[in-house]
């Protein structure tokens, strides 16, 4: 009796060893054929990104679990262009939003995993009430009573309401916490990402605020600037433009700094980079010139005169400063 | 070949796993939104079916009967965590929206009465069959389900639009108690369909016997 026991207990270890032994082999082996590598994990993350906004250079992870209720920071490889990716608690756990936001304001919100009860969530993930969230972050009051709820979704609005919240705060954290030295490297490598960093050169050019030159590279930024509407008639800042140059080629123009007033469509357009893409060309080829000195061989409009013969004057100074530094 | 149609049979219909024998109700209701989500957990399922049953049926006269409820456990469990790993690896969208239902296949009551009450009986190739065939049963139950729900509440299939702005999107069949109502309905009316088909197969079979005895006595 004792032995059919005995024999009953070791074949039942022997079965259940056996079983347990092979479904252990498989799963090791189906693991290491199917393990997310943090590649694939990464472009799974760079996917979802893409889908929101499509960043030709792709996007570089600025901080990883920066804290409880930021899951994600990146930014648009040489863009102005950032996504948060935040949570707040809904009614069935966390709520997590993609908040994309280009310099200082919030322009668009997209819902990324939550378990929120279908056929009530949708009211809430819809984009006219996502839109009420955008806007510029400093000019916006972002506390949590000046956004609605829907009606019969309470948590999962709350949940939104936080995460957008806790994303606003987040970056504009970030944005305050940059020290002048570190978004001047990021401005220029935005406009060329330099292998080696920037050096600065010395000029004595009068209204240029900086020359830099990429280490090692023949890549050379103007921070030139010029008299605008705001500076011209209301005593206020030039218009800072940052110029960037290769050889004898203009490769990029950007904004910098400046108190023109955005609201007017005239001035917009002259800000705009598809005007300031007209200045892409070789230095020895065209003429410079701004104000009165005569005609232009770039387009002008009736608009925003003002803010058209600054950013003009602004590029003309970046063209000498360089071409003296050239000796040319 | 009349074993393998008569076992598709059983599990399309006869004992179709959801409309006949109300088995699997958690995911059934909950993972039933949409029609792909049907479809992924159906297919999951299957896989986890077919194999075990292969895997059980074959271990049948080696596994000791106190431990049979364990080992057939370890072996759906075994064929689950597959799925959830290659579903990860190559369908992640889906694996998302079904999130831990996938691992509740493990504890799903259809896998375990089939490792129970058939694979631990029969020959490895039946067993298989009549995994794929449960299984193939439960698919198509999900995938009517996903689609009543949502053709009512978001007015797509297989997320294209199908019903248009003027269709009124009733959003409680997203919801659990949409899922009850659509689960009752269709239950109520396979069983309907069911029934009148087996009667009047039942009426056809009598009235051929009866004509049979007839011409027996008359020869």
């Amino acid at each position: 009796m004792a032995t059919g026991v005995k024999r009953d207990i070791l074949r039942t270890v022997i079965v259940l060893s056996v079983i347990t032994l092979v479904a252990g082999i498989l799963l090791s082996v189906v693991f290491q054929i199917t393990r997310i590598t943090p590649e694939e994990e990464r472009q799974r993350v760079y996917k979802k990104l893409n889908a929101i906004y499509l960043a030709p250079n792709g996007y570089v992870e600025v901080e990883s679990r920066p804290g409880e209720s930021v899951e994600a920071f990146y930014k648009a490889d040489g863009e102005d262009y950032y996504i948060v990716i935040s949570n707040g608690a809904g009614y069935k756990g966390f709520i997590q939003l993609f908040v994309s936001f280009e310099g200082t304001e919030l322009v668009r919100i997209t819902v990324g995993n939550n378990s929120d009860t279908p056929g009530i969530k949708e009211d809430v993930f819809k984009e006219s009430y996502l839109s009420q969230f955008h806007g510029d972050i400093y000019e916006k009051d972002y506390s949590q009573a000046n956004f609605d709820a829907v009606a019969g979704a309470t948590y999962t609005s709350g949940g939104v309401i936080a995460a957008a919240r806790n994303a606003v705060t987040f970056y504009k954290n970030y944005l305050e916490s940059k020290t002048p030295e570190q978004m001047l490297l990021e401005k220029l490598n935005g406009m060329h990402e330099a292998r080696n960093g920037w050096v600065k050169i010395e000029t004595d050019a009068q209204y240029v605020n900086g020359m830099y030159r990429a280490v090692g590279e023949d890549y050379y930024i103007v921070r030139s600037t010029g008299n605008g509407y705001r500076s011209e008639k209301r005593g206020g800042a030039r218009i800072e433009l940052y110029v960037l140059f290769s050889g004898r080629q203009i490769l990029g123009v950007e904004m910098g700094e400046h108190e023109e007033s955005q609201g007017r469509s005239g001035v917009a357009r002259v800000l705009s980079d598809e005007y300031l893409a007209q200045f892409k060309v070789n230095i020895d080829n065209v003429v410079f010139k701004y104000k009165d000195e005569g005609s232009f061989d770039f387009d002008t409009t009736a608009e925003a005169t003002y803010t058209q013969n600054g950013i003009l004057e602004a590029v003309t100074i970046a063209v000498n400063a360089y071409k003296a530094y050239l000796g040319g | 070949m009349n074993r393998i149609l008569g076992n598709l049979k059983n599990g399309l219909v006869t004992q179709n796993p959801i409309f006949r024998l109300a088995l699997g109700m958690c995911p059934t209701l909950a993972i039933t939104t949409s029609v792909m989500n049907g479809l992924g957990m159906g297919l999951a399922t299957t896989f986890v079916l077919v194999f075990s049953n292969l895997l059980i049926s074959l271990m049948r006269k080696v596994i000791p009967d106190k431990i049979r409820i364990p080992a057939f456990i370890v072996v759906i469990a075994t064929f689950v965590t597959i799925v959830e790993m290659v579903m990860n690896k190559f369908m992640f969208d889906l694996y998302e929206q079904l999130g831990v239902f996938i691992a509740l296949i493990t504890v799903n009551c259809i896998v375990f009465a089939r490792a129970e009450s058939y694979a631990s009986a029969n020959p490895v190739f039946d067993s298989a069959v009549d995994g794929f065939a449960v299984g193939l049963g439960f698919t198509v139950a999900l995938c009517l389900m996903g689609l009543v729900r949502e053709l009512l509440a978001f007015g797509t299939a297989f997320g294209f639009t199908v019903l248009g702005d003027w269709f009124p999107r009733i959003s409680i069949f997203a919801r659990p108690a949409g899922g009850f109502l659509t689960l009752g309905l269709l239950m109520a009316a396979f069983n309907a369909v069911y029934n009148k088909v087996e009667k009047a197969l039942k009426a056809r079979r009598e009235a051929h016997a009866e004509r049979q005895t007839v011409e027996a006595e008359a020869v």
